[in-house]
């Protein structure tokens, strides 16, 4: 018979509440209980009510094992558990003496804990769950090396023998895909295109319907799509005859075979909703080796190691460059495992919000402990009362911890609060592109942890007055009517407390204080062209043929510049700091290298004439592409200077001739130079830029941005657009309206959150440390009355006094800031790829900060140091 | 004097022949119509036996309790004597007083 019927966690429980003699028997009793209810009622039941009766069990009042003599002699009744219930109701009792203490260390911790768990929230789902695939350790992505080292991209050719190894499961390839779902209102939807073992190498399959089959893979097969739960129920309202109805994705008809289960998270392309088999053939054009701009995953099969399939990929890429030397500039395959893709952009951000929030956490602990030690000073006629009516040390200090527990635990309470407004604001405030964004809540774990932070903060506040209790000598205390030993030792640490708390303190304003400066500098960077006034959308043209797409496009600049105030309007294939991101090898005809792999790569941009103006971006020698460069005409084009200068030195681009991508492609002529603008973001450094007349690209872009400069309000600019637009195709679906302003706000998002975070964090930071120092002040204050009274007797002058105060609380603020400068020196690294254009040991935030908090610290010393001053001589000497 | 729920255990005991904690949350439940927590049985056991009213000692480890030993309770005669002179008190406290009581 199986002895796991009883959870382990309730077995233990009785063993530990119960009197030794009926463990044993009740835990059998329970056992017998439990069998017959499962057969009568199933485990289910039988569990439920096992629990029951170990609950209740534990609830009772068990009669002591003990001959009634012994138990007099070792302690006052009840057993450890009656006991630590007993203290908790005095620790409670304790919170109604002395409200306004207790409120203010419950808001220390409350802040404290809450702030840690709405970022413990945050950096959970993001950070440390794995992803929610079956396995999903063993899924990772593989890229091309590129010449500098980074991840690149690969053709389809060489994911067709890359493809041919020994260490993955199954491998597959995908690819960006965005088809326009025809019906009543056009819609564009965001897709992938995939080979068909994607989800087989994702290890998902379809809740209805099927999975692509290989035959489906290939070009002419039938056109067969997959979707997502979220589309079936949105889109198509939930149709049960969904599996096998066709619906027409831009111009052809789509078979649906499956949907998604609903707990499908498709985190490669997070907005992704509809799948369809990729369809490439060796023979294409689009499938060669050059053509990189497919993302590859595998799956390991069970037992291959990293290490062991990193090492078989390496091989056969050193096959495939040796026997394909011109497509490649150098053999290599990165292997990155799912869960680090996914989280290596968000990890810097998080790395240093939780360092931000940990320090926060220290902050309140020794604040919320520095007020405890107060109290125990005060307390101390009552600590030495207990110890002379026969409290053992082990008691008195039993009962400080457990108050401070229960005052964390009111404050974890208080604290969930703050977490669950925090991880809304949070959940607003974060880049759009953050993974998992949807899976950030208050939920059990985060409750878990909670609980878990406020015992542990309880338990560590509470040591100190503690230890102070602990170490002190009892004796001493009853002799002294409780005055000398708690103060003595209480006082050292809470003089240290402060010290440290300032120190903290100093360290996240430092934190905050670079992030602001970051950002400012950030802000001051221009992108390169004009964003005020722009307004900018997503075309999608639905014409079958080239010529067709670009009258379209053509039509459609034509009809919105007649817009009454609009100043000028163009199309462009990938727009500044959007996201988009088409990079183009570009050879040089005057710079001719021997592999077509190793010329200099440029943003390639497909422009409809007149785009550099509507964007503002200076011409800065020769002509701009003109109406007149057409299909038939020369072709030309313009380049960016810093990527002119990169390449030719000092040689006049103009005139120069250059292959862009295809190295069997017509030679371009450069004809203008123009200002260098941001493509990928503000901080994005040595970009090159390329611009073709859309005319002469050799084929056309049927997903256009049209940008658009007006002075009008775009809330009412928005609808005049839509209606040229429907009044040239009503078929025409437009999306991503934004004005450039906005996607310039969004390149700084993951700063501006950090910075936020830091902000709020300093605030509070900034306020505890203050309250500490007053608070230490203040006690000390009133401890020296006699003294002072004594000094102002002796003729002090009221400036000595106010100094003599002053002079105490500064050297505690300075001992902080000198601590804290010290820690900031360290922690600040971990702030480096957040900065940008300012050191981390930026000393004008140095200093400045360290200004700031030295005024706090003023401030906080001040109203003491006014209260000494009052102190009357007759009456201070008269006590 | 016993009180209701001491009773109640004293007489389940009577009740089996070989009397246990389960046995006699079972009887109760069973006879008494009454559903008791484990705990609340076991508590009065301790009770009973501190009283010196029922003896108790440790049996066997059976398979079905995943191994664990059993303890057995008997009624000793102090414990009987007791639950003899409660019920005799009940029920003379009730003579007479059936057909106001509606007692079956």
């Amino acid at each position: 018979m199986n002895r796991g019927a009883i959870p382990r966690l309730a077995a233990w429980l009785i063993a530990w509440r119960l009197p030794p003699d009926f463990s044993e028997p009740f835990l059998g009793d329970l056992e017998e209980r439990f069998h017959e209810v499962a057969a009568r009622q199933g485990r289910w039941a039988a569990r439920r009510r096992c629990w029951r009766e170990v609950l209740l069990a534990c609830a009772r009042r068990w009669p002591d094992p003990r001959p009634a003599a012994v138990r007099d002699r070792f302690d006052h009744g009840g057993t450890t558990m009656e006991t630590l219930l007993a203290d908790v109701r005095a620790g409670v009792r304790q919170l109604g003496k002395a409200p306004l203490f207790s409120f203010l260390v419950i808001l220390t911790f409350a802040l404290g804990i809450g702030t840690s768990s709405a970022i413990f929230s945050v950096v959970n789902p993001v950070l440390l769950e794995r992803p929610p695939y079956p396995g999903a350790d063993r899924i990772t992505l593989l890229f091309e090396r590129d010449r500098e080292g980074r991840e690149s991209h690969i053709g389809f050719a060489t994911y067709k023998d890359l493809a041919r190894n020994t260490s993955f499961a199954s491998t597959a390839v995908m690819s960006f895909w965005q088809p326009v779902l025809e019906g009543e209102e056009p819609q564009v939807l965001t897709g992938q295109r995939v080979s068909s073992g994607f989800f087989r190498t994702l290890g998902v399959t379809p809740a209805l319907g099927r999975d692509f089959t290989e035959e489906e893979d290939h070009d002419g097969a039938a056109r067969v799509a997959i979707i997502s739960h979220d589309l079936w129920q949105g889109a198509f309202a939930g149709d049960p005859a969904i599996i096998g109805r066709t619906v027409r994705l831009g111009n052809s008809p789509f078979q649906v075979i499956g949907v998604l289960p609903s707990s499908f998270e498709s985190l490669l392309a997070p907005s992704a909703r509809i799948w369809s088999p990729l369809r490439y053939e060796l023979s294409q054009s689009w499938a060669c080796r050059n053509c990189r701009h497919l993302r590859m995953i595998g799956r390991l099969k069970e037992g291959v190691s990293l290490a062991q399939a990193n090492d078989e990929m390496q091989a056969i890429s050193r096959r495939i460059v040796a026997a394909n030397p011109t497509d490649y500039s150098g053999p290599g395959v990165l292997l990155t495992p799912l869960h680090e893709y996914l989280v290596r952009q968000a990890r810097p951000l998080f790395l240093a919000v939780s360092g931000a929030v940990i320090l926060l956490l220290l902050l309140a602990c020794t604040n919320g402990a520095n007020l405890l030690l107060g109290r125990a000073v005060d307390r101390s006629g009552e600590f030495a009362v207990r110890a002379a009516l026969g409290a053992g040390r082990g008691s008195l200090v039993r009962r400080v911890t457990v108050e401070s527990v229960v005052l964390a635990l009111i404050g974890g309470v208080l604290g969930i609060g703050i977490a669950v407004l925090g991880v809304k604001l949070l959940v607003q405030l974060a880049p759009r592109n953050l993974p998992r964004i949807g899976h950030i809540h208050v939920d059990g774990e985060v409750l878990a942890f909670t609980v878990l932070v406020a015992v542990a903060t309880g338990i560590a506040a509470g040591l100190a007055p503690a230890l102070a209790l602990a170490r002190g000598d009892l004796a001493g205390l009853i002799r002294a009517g409780g005055r000398q030993v708690v103060r003595g030792e209480g006082s050292r640490l809470r003089r240290m407390f402060v010290t440290v708390g300032v120190s903290m303190a100093l360290m996240l304003l430092i934190g905050a204080g670079l992030l602001l400066r970051s950002l400012d500098q950030l802000l001051a960077v221009q992108p390169g062209f004009d964003p005020r006034d722009l307004l900018t959308m997503e075309l999608q043209a639905t014409p079958d043929s080239d010529a067709a797409v670009l009258r379209y496009y053509g039509q459609v600049v034509e009809a919105t510049r007649q817009i009454p105030g609009v100043q000028a309007a163009a199309v462009v294939n990938q727009l500044p700091l959007s996201g988009d991101f088409d990079s183009w090898g570009i050879s040089f005809e005057s710079r001719p290298v021997a592999n077509p792999a190793d010329a200099p790569d440029a943003f390639r941009y497909a422009v409809l004439p007149g785009y550099i103006q509507a964007m503002r971006i200076p011409l800065l020698a020769g002509r701009d592409l003109a109406p007149q460069d057409t299909h038939d005409s020369p072709p030309v084009a313009l380049i960016s200077a810093t990527f002119a200068k990169r390449v030719l030195g000092d040689e006049n681009p103009i005139g120069q001739r250059v292959k862009v991508g295809d190295p069997s492609g017509p030679w371009v002529t450069i004809v203008g130079v123009v200002g260098d603008i941001h493509q990928q973001s503000l901080d994005s450094e040595g970009e090159g830029q390329i611009y073709l007349s859309m005319y002469q690209t050799p084929w056309a872009y049927s997903r256009m941005m049209l940008v658009v400069r007006s002075p009008i309000a775009s809330a009412s600019l928005v609808p005049q657009v839509r209606q040229v637009l429907r009044q040239i195709d009503p078929g025409m679906p437009v999306s991503r309206v934004f004005g450039m302003n906005e996607l310039l706000r969004t390149t700084v998002a993951p700063r501006r959150l950090a910075l936020l975070v830091f902000e709020f964090f300093s605030v509070v930071a900034l306020v505890l440390a203050g309250a500490g120092l007053y608070g230490v002040i203040a006690a000390n204050v009133s401890q020296r009355t006699r003294e002072i009274g004594i000094r102002a007797a002796l003729g002090a002058s009221s400036g000595r006094v106010m100094g003599l105060v002053l002079r105490q609380g500064m050297a505690l603020a300075g001992m902080g800031l000198v601590l804290g400068l010290v820690g900031a020196e360290v922690l600040t690294r971990l702030l480096t790829s957040l900065l940008y254009g300012v050191s981390p040991t930026d000393p004008v935030t140095f200093l400045l900060v360290v200004a700031v908090l030295a005024a706090v610290a003023l401030v906080a010393c001040w109203a003491p140091a006014r209260r000494a001053l009052r102190v009357d001589p007759v009456r201070a000497m008269r006590e | 004097m016993l009180g209701e729920f001491e009773q109640l255990v004293l007489l389940a005991i009577l009740r089996e022949d070989d009397a246990f904690g389960a046995s006699i949350q079972r009887s109760i439940a069973e006879q008494g119509g009454r559903d008791v927590s484990l705990g609340a049985v076991y508590t009065t056991l301790a009770r009973l036996e501190q009283k010196g009213l029922i003896e108790g000692w440790v049996g066997e480890p059976t398979a079905e309790r995943g191994g664990r030993r059993r303890r057995h309770y008997r009624v000793l005669s102090p414990g009987r004597r007791e639950l003899e002179a409660s019920l005799a008190t009940l029920r003379r406290m009730a003579r007479g007083l059936t057909p106001r009581l509606e007692l079956p």
